[in-house]
């Protein structure tokens, strides 16, 4: 039996630490489960290069299994990756039941599939009420106070209201949708495109390409989602547009590095193994790439991008012609 | 239902309709009510002036709605309470049923009888002298899918039977399979324009139908309406209607769903649950039905490829109307020995899980899932109107789902698929309406060069997919060829119809009707064997242009 005001957050990230901190400090009773190693109370955030402190609230319980978070939670954070998603939903996914509204914070797809982190949680558990939370935040910025939109899409209002109360306040504002397909796609838009800015610094492109560059391909990913069935605005707003421009204007995400190396000459298929699983960009432009191709959008910014990161292609030269290239349309 | 039970629906349905208007109106800004009332007056009033209708009922309604519109006028919150109820009465009354038990079982024995009787109206004499002989409904009605499930289901709570809807024929094929199931009398809402067709008014009266007036179409009746199911289901009376809410008009399969009514099936867990009834499960049956032939398949096209046509949601000068055309469809039943093929799917809850023998609702990965935990609110089953249109929402699309898998693919279907693939690349097009512009008279096809190839390439298409699960095959479709098919399909399509579909001239086949090939085809479009037709047509007709 799940009860008011009892929040679960799974999750070991500075993310993770954020949303028990401010689910904790609207009063709400909060059990964090940080992963198979010991909770720290002091986790690593990242903030233009400065290392800022992620301090868990007191009230915030720490548990050694998920299962022992989730208990009589009724609002349930999964803050992980979209790449840990299935791992998570697989340990966790029969306690997820109907009468807990879940809440994702992962931006991204899980692959070439283009499944959405919404869909694996539906896929793995019976949670119905689930919602995905987006926007353009930065932990450490939200941490020292900053105003701060996050975005919080889901097809239930229930879903949309609890997420406000355990988390907005005076610097907090959730702006919430009900296209929560839109904010899936927007966001892991916004996740692949930074890796494409990085793509730029690498290759030393210059300002206006691109911002040429990123605008095609954020234009392909709305029309794939709105062929999909999400809104065009969604893509424009804040989970979208305002997204992108915190992943393809902050040198220090991972996704921006992870391409700036590719630009920079290191081959991508080194750069991926070096980086690992938690190239979110990569698996969100594979994503958005086997999307395109299901909804049959021609995507061709997408696809240069793909050959360039993913493929192996020399990454100037497709670029270039990309860029240099008669309009197509 | 017995008639103190009707008499105690319609005061609960009253009951609700007014509590829940006003709580609605009190919520919503001032005059509310006042505007909803006078909403129901207008359109009725402009209805009735519309209306030719002279009976004592289309009296008595006028005489009510204009003294509506009299007390209406500078009416106080109480007297506009007090014609709420007025109005609500009004509807419930005209809805609800009459249904008879006894007349219930008299009236299912006489189906497989009445169609005997159809069939010999000619010659009494032969009727008499073939008796013994005479085919019976059951041979021409094949019943399939999870019957032991469904069977089951009718003693763990109560059903909600959706079945697909192509025509008026549904209502009596549907409900005589549900008593051959094995399923109590059900409680349907039938259009209003049935009750005018006198074969089928009977069936309507005594089958347990309740009616709908479709043209009525202001919210207070829609409210009625829906609380009338509502409470139906909540007493344990398993309930039929078409969640297409009208016949299809292509013949497809429909993708749309009416999620108003399919709600209540929602609504009635959770009402069942706060009252901690003993079975408060509803279980939502799909059910599909496929016909070679189509009774009303000519007008229901024709009203598709019209462009106003699009708006004409009712019908009422079809062929259903006519009982002479119901004894030709019905005599080419038997002669063709042609099957309705009936299949009920698996079960679903409210929020469009599949259930297993037990009734328990299942999650993707096969677990028992409690169906309270969707419901509950702070750990208590409540309401959520934006919450439960979200779950209906989900329900429609498991219940779309269900069809398309349980579709069965008659040979009618297979040939007009080809037909429509050889067509479409005769005159190049692939948009439907340009290319039944582009379509000449008589256009013909080489059976064996043309026909039989692109049948063949339609055949494996959907052995493929019922092999795949994606849909199902009838038994003539699984094991024959495409001569067998072909022949038939034509044989079909030469009869019934005013002018033949198509026919073999020679070693040709002449299309006849391109509409009816549309709307046959219709059928098994959305599995993408369109595609696969017209590259078969265009590998066949590459050498053998004619």
């Amino acid at each position: 039996m799940t009860s008011p005001g009892s929040v679960a957050v799974l999750g070991p990230g500075p993310v993770g630490a954020l949303l028990a901190r401010l689910a904790s400090t609207n009063g709400c009773r909060v059990a964090w489960w940080a992963g198979e190693r010991p909770p720290e109370v002091e986790r690593p955030a990242r903030k233009r290069g400065a290392r800022g402190a992620v301090r868990a609230c007191e009230g915030v319980v720490s548990t050694l299994q998920p299962e022992e978070a989730l208990a009589d939670a009724e609002l349930v954070f999964l803050a992980v990756p979209a790449g840990e998603l299935p791992g998570l939903m697989l340990r966790v996914g029969a306690g997820l039941t109907p009468d807990r509204l879940v809440v994702h914070a992962a931006k991204g797809l899980d692959g070439p599939g283009g499944r959405r982190p919404s869909e694996m949680i539906e896929l793995e558990s019976a949670a119905r009420r689930v919602g995905a939370l987006a926007g353009p935040y930065l932990v450490a910025e939200v941490l020292e106070g900053y105003a701060t939109t996050l975005v919080l899409a889901s097809r239930f209002d229930e879903v949309q209201s609890a997420v406000r109360e355990a988390l907005a306040s005076e610097g907090v504002r959730v702006q919430a949708t009900h296209d929560l397909l839109g904010v899936e796609l927007a966001s892991a838009a916004a996740v692949a495109l930074g890796a494409a800015a990085g793509l730029c610094a690498g290759l030393k492109l210059g300002v206006g390409a691109r911002a040429a560059l990123l605008a095609r391909g954020l234009a392909e990913a709305t029309r794939v989602g709105t062929a999909l069935g999400a809104k065009a605005e969604t893509f424009g707003g804040p989970a979208g547009v305002a997204d992108l421009l915190v992943t393809a204007g902050d040198p220090d995400g991972l996704g921006f590095r992870f391409g700036r190396r590719v630009g920079a000459g290191e081959p991508a298929a080194k750069v991926r193994a070096e980086v690992g699983e938690r190239t979110e960009a990569v698996r969100a432009l594979e994503g958005l790439r086997g999307l395109a191709g299901r909804a049959r959008i021609p995507a061709p910014t997408l696809g240069t991008l793909c050959e360039a990161l993913l493929d192996g292609a020399d990454a100037a030269a497709v670029l270039d012609r990309c860029l240099r290239g008669p309009a197509q349309d | 239902m017995r008639p103190e039970e009707s008499r105690s629906v319609v005061e609960e349905v009253v009951r609700r309709v007014q509590a829940d208007t006003l709580t609605a109106c009190r919520g919503a800004r001032p005059g509310a009510l006042e505007s909803l009332i006078n909403d129901a007056v207008y359109h009725e009033n402009e209805r009735l002036k519309r209306s030719h209708d002279r009976s004592r009922e289309a009296k008595a309604e006028r005489s009510f709605w204009r003294s509506a519109q009299h007390r209406l006028q500078h009416a106080s919150e109480v007297d506009l309470i007090a014609l709420l109820g007025d109005i609500t009465r009004f509807h419930s009354e005209e809805i609800v049923g009459k249904f008879d038990p006894a007349v219930y079982r008299f009236t299912i024995s006489t189906i497989p009888w009445i169609f005997t009787v159809a069939l010999n109206t000619a010659s009494p004499r032969r009727m008499l002298a073939d008796l013994p002989r005479l085919p019976r409904i059951q041979h021409n009605l094949r019943i399939q899918g999870e019957l032991d499930l469904v069977r089951k289901m009718d003693d763990l709570g109560t059903i909600l039977l959706v079945p697909t809807h192509s025509s008026h024929l549904d209502s009596v094929t549907v409900g005589w399979s549900a008593f051959d199931v094995g399923l109590p009398p059900m409680t349907y809402g039938a259009g209003l324009n049935l009750f005018t067709n006198p074969v089928l008014s009977f069936f309507m009266h005594n089958l347990g139908s309740y009616r709908v007036d479709r043209k009525k179409k202001h919210e207070l009746y829609k409210d009625v309406l829906k609380t009338y199911a509502t409470v139906t289901l909540e007493r344990g009376y398993d309930n039929l209607f078409f969640p297409g809410g009208t016949r299809s008009r292509n013949g497809a399969i429909e993708r749309h769903l009416k999620l108003g009514l399919l709600g209540t099936g929602l609504t009635a867990f959770v009402n069942n649950l706060r009252r901690d009834k003993p079975k408060p499960n509803v279980y939502v049956i799909p059910c599909c039905v496929s016909y070679h032939l189509v009774l009303e398949a000519e007008t229901l096209i024709e009203d598709y490829l019209k462009e106003e046509g699009k708006s004409r949601y009712i019908i009422e000068d079809d062929e259903a109307s006519s009982p002479r055309k119901w004894w030709k469809f019905i005599r080419n039943l038997w002669q063709l020995h042609s099957e309705i093929v009936i299949t009920y799917s698996r079960p679903l809850d409210p929020f469009g899980n599949p259930v297993d023998e037990e009734g328990r609702s299942l999650d993707r990965r096969g677990r028992t899932v409690d169906p309270r935990q969707f419901v509950l609110r702070h750990g208590d089953p409540a309401h959520d109107v934006q919450r439960d249109a979200e779950y209906t929402k989900d329900l429609g699309q498991a219940v779309v789902e269900s069809y398309l898998r349980d579709n069965t693919a008659l040979t009618t279907h297979v040939l007009a698929t080809a037909l429509l693939g050889l067509l479409r690349v005769r005159t190049g097009q692939s948009d439907v309406y340009r290319l039944l512009r582009l379509v000449r008279p008589a256009e013909s096809f080489r059976l064996r060069e043309q026909v039989y190839p692109v049948v063949t390439a339609v055949l494996e298409g959907v052995r493929r997919r019922a092999a795949a699960g994606r849909m199902r095959a009838a038994d003539e479709i699984a094991r024959a060829d495409a001569e067998a098919v072909t022949a038939r399909a034509l044989s079909h399509f030469a009869t019934y119809h005013q002018e033949p579909v198509a026919v073999r001239l020679g070693a040709d086949v002449v299309v006849c009707n391109k509409n009816l090939v549309l709307y046959y085809h219709g059928r098994i479009s959305g599995y993408g064997l369109d595609d696969e037709a017209a590259a078969a047509a265009a590998a066949a007709m590459g050498g053998g242009q004619s």
